[in-house]
């Protein structure tokens, strides 16, 4: 294994991703859904086939422009459409809104009933990003102690900064593929954070591992071997989990697909970093230090 | 020391196969009966998201009003009744923060709409004299009813003593002049009229151009008690019971085939070691189950069910971990026994502290999060305490089985 020695490429790469990632963040912004835009997502159970460009049309009758209707369904057919709403200026007003569309619908399909309604405030919105980062911050501060506590602290770093890059790899995901971002995407990527600094913290083990058995060699020597060490399980791991995950995703409903989808990515994103990010880096940041130490004396 | 090592196995096996016989079909006796773990699990432990229901969060308008806290409490109170009103018993009603309420109902086939209105009218009744003066409010209102009369529906009530005293006092005063008194509901006028005669006995009928849902909703209202703050709604949210049942059995179904899988790869990479990995496994699947079902505050929501099934995947992993290194021991060319020991001693560091950054992570997600993000960060804690439980203890000691049984044959260990 030489990781080391293709360290370049394998941060060239993901600096990449991540790099596409945050210009379209920038610029185009996140596909976010109504848990962090506000509005309102109503399903309606049309009784039967039906077409989702007249319904539509009932929308752009009133006023609502750009709402591509969903299909949706349990069982026997999509029966189900589901129109997505920016939120108005007044709770009455979604109400209102509300009101009219259902009766205007119900004129061309008169089988159609309201299945559910979902509606978020944009004032409710913030708090929950807000919950998630600051969990997100003291989870990162209290796994640096841990980890400096029991290997030291270059690594503590060098797996945090994994743990960052898996995030963005999948904020990059879902940038670019402009998939809709809910808060099931901060369960998912919080569900990666714990996977992959568990991957990372098994190839530190081993280097702490073989630091402590003797080893003679370079820094680099040091990371190749316990990276090749650890190989064959992190394939064995991915392998098991990306199993359970892909079956989520090709069998489950379409809530849990939102979820699946960007926790392949992650997995993928977290495999990649502990394997060709987490040994490299360390032996980066402890080289840095070295040649810093050198100068001094 | 071999033999002994088949019958501890065997009985083991034997115990396992009958405990998950009970978890998935219960058992029994007369009168006494163990429920089958999955049904219980279906009936009490999921969240709102799989059984289909409403929840809906109420802000309130103005969280800088005198007596703020007891005016929200008496606002979760109002809610209650209402909902109990309703017959709505299983629903609960919860602080959220300090500024709001959060209202979920399970599995109710009422209009998403009409029930968010229902909540979150304040229902704030007066009776007022020729001057404005509020002379009885929906406070002093013990009873009221929908009624039809007269070709139109309308809400009887009945007052209090003291609201029948001031009532008794009013009319007899305004008896026969034109002065009138004014119903205002929420501030609005609901009915002004000239009194003909004494009202004594503190009876009365609100009338407006109600329908015959308007009239029971109002009355009600106004038997629930008027919140005592203004409140505007700031999510609601409702899932239809047939998607939620349908996400629950294909997330299920998922869930069989992926264990079905990954014990097929652990016995196909490991042989026998994997056997042994995969009765773990079973444990671990029950042993998750059983937190779920006896924590309490514990709820299974759908990234909860998908936060398990992935767990099973990582689960193996400490067995994977494992394994290597017996593999790694066995190469070097030690003895069964040596490389079981050495095995499990050597990977027991990497395991540990992989699981607890990965608890840590969980633990800020439990004390931080809200809501959903909290209630995964508590299967992924049960899911870690108990893959490590049964990677650390259960899967040792099959392991240690194994080694007495002696079976030196490297055929049964490697690919």
């Amino acid at each position: 294994m030489k990781v080391v020695e293709k360290q370049k490429l394998s941060f060239a790469v993901s600096a990449v991703i991540i790099a596409i990632g945050l210009v379209l963040m920038l610029t185009v912004g996140l596909n976010l859904g109504i848990d962090f835009s506000g509005g309102s997502i109503i399903t309606y159970d049309m009784g039967g086939e039906f077409d989702t460009a007249k319904v539509e049309a009932v929308l752009m009758e009133n006023g609502v422009n750009h709402a591509p209707v969903q299909k949706s369904g349990a069982g026997a057919g999509d029966t189900f459409a589901v129109v997505r709403l920016k939120p108005l200026e007044s709770e009455a007003a979604d109400i209102a809104m509300r009101e009219t569309l259902i009766k205007d619908i119900q004129a061309v399909y008169p089988d159609a009933t309201v299945e559910t309604v979902d509606r978020v405030g944009s004032e409710a919105v913030w708090n929950l990003v807000k919950d998630a980062l600051l969990a997100l911050a003291v989870a990162g501060v209290l796994i640096l102690i841990y980890i400096s506590i029991r290997f030291e602290f270059y690594s503590a770093v060098a797996a945090v900064l994994c743990l960052l890059h898996d995030v963005l790899i999948m904020l990059a995901f879902v940038a670019i593929t402009r998939m809709e971002v809910n808060s099931t995407f901060i369960a998912a990527v919080l569900t990666i954070v714990g996977y992959s600094i568990n991957n990372t913290i098994v190839v530190f083990d081993r280097v702490r591992d073989n630091e402590k058995s003797g080893f003679k060699g370079t820094t680099a020597e040091l990371i190749n071997k316990s990276v090749k060490e650890t190989f064959t399980r992190s394939m064995y791991t991915a392998l098991t989990t990306f199993i359970t995950i892909t079956l989520l995703y090709v069998l489950g409903a379409d809530a849990i697909r939102t979820f699946a989808l960007p926790i392949i990515i992650g997995l993928a994103a977290g495999t990649y970093s502990s394997l060709f990010i987490a040994a490299p880096l360390w032996g980066l940041l402890l080289g840095k230090r070295k040649s810093a130490m050198a100068k001094k004396k | 020391m071999k033999k002994q090592g088949v019958v501890t196995l065997t009985v083991t096996i034997i115990l396992l196969a009958v405990v998950l016989y009970l978890a998935l079909f219960g058992v029994s006796f007369g009168i006494r009966e163990i429920r089958p773990m999955a049904q219980q699990i279906k009936e009490e432990k999921l969240g709102l998201d799989l059984t289909g229901g409403f929840y809906a969060v109420y802000q309130a308008v103005d969280p800088n009003q005198e007596n703020f806290e007891e005016k929200m409490e008496g606002a979760v109170l109002v809610y209650r009744n209402r909902l109990d009103a309703k017959g709505m018993t299983e629903a609960t009603v919860q602080r959220q923060g300090s500024d709001k309420i959060r209202v979920e109902i399970p599995s109710t086939e009422s209009d998403p709409q009409a029930l968010s209105q229902f909540l979150s009218t304040p229902a704030k009744l007066e009776w007022k004299d020729n001057d404005g003066k509020v002379i009885v409010e929906g406070a002093n209102v013990v009873s009221a009813k929908a009624m039809y009369q007269d070709g139109q529906y309308v809400v009887s009530f009945k007052l209090d003593d003291e609201g029948t005293k001031d009532f008794a006092n009013l009319t007899a005063e305004y008896a026969g002049t034109t002065k009138t008194i004014t119903i205002e509901l929420d501030g609005e006028v609901i009915s002004t009229a000239t009194v003909q005669s004494t009202i004594a006995t503190g009876e009365g009928i609100l009338s407006g151009s109600f329908t015959q849902e308007s009239a029971l909703t109002l009355a009600m209202q106004i038997e629930s008690g008027a919140l005592p703050l203004e409140v505007s709604e700031s999510e609601v949210r409702s899932v239809s019971a047939t998607l939620g049942a349908d996400a629950l059995d294909k997330g299920v179904l998922a869930g069989a085939i992926g264990i079905l899988l990954i014990m097929v790869f652990m016995v196909a990479i490991y042989r026998l070691p994997g056997v042994m990995a995969s009765i773990a496994l079973v444990v671990y699947i029950l042993l998750t189950f059983f937190c779920i079902l006896t924590l309490p505050g514990v709820q299974l929501t759908l990234p909860g069910v998908a936060g398990v099934i992935l767990s099973i995947g990582m689960a193996v992993d400490a067995n994977v971990i494992i394994f290597e290194r017996i593999r790694e021991e066995m190469r070097a060319g030690k003895s069964l026994k040596t490389s079981v020991d050495n095995g499990f001693n050597k990977a027991f560091r990497a395991i540990l502290d992989s699981n607890v950054t990965t608890l840590i992570a969980a633990g800020a997600l439990i004390i931080f999060g809200t809501g959903s993000i909290k209630g995964f960060g508590f299967t992924l804690a049960i899911g870690i305490l108990c893959s490590m439980v049964t990677a650390v203890l259960v899967t040792r000691f099959l392991m240690k089985q194994v080694v007495k049984m002696n079976i030196t044959d490297k055929r049964y260990y490697a690919k």
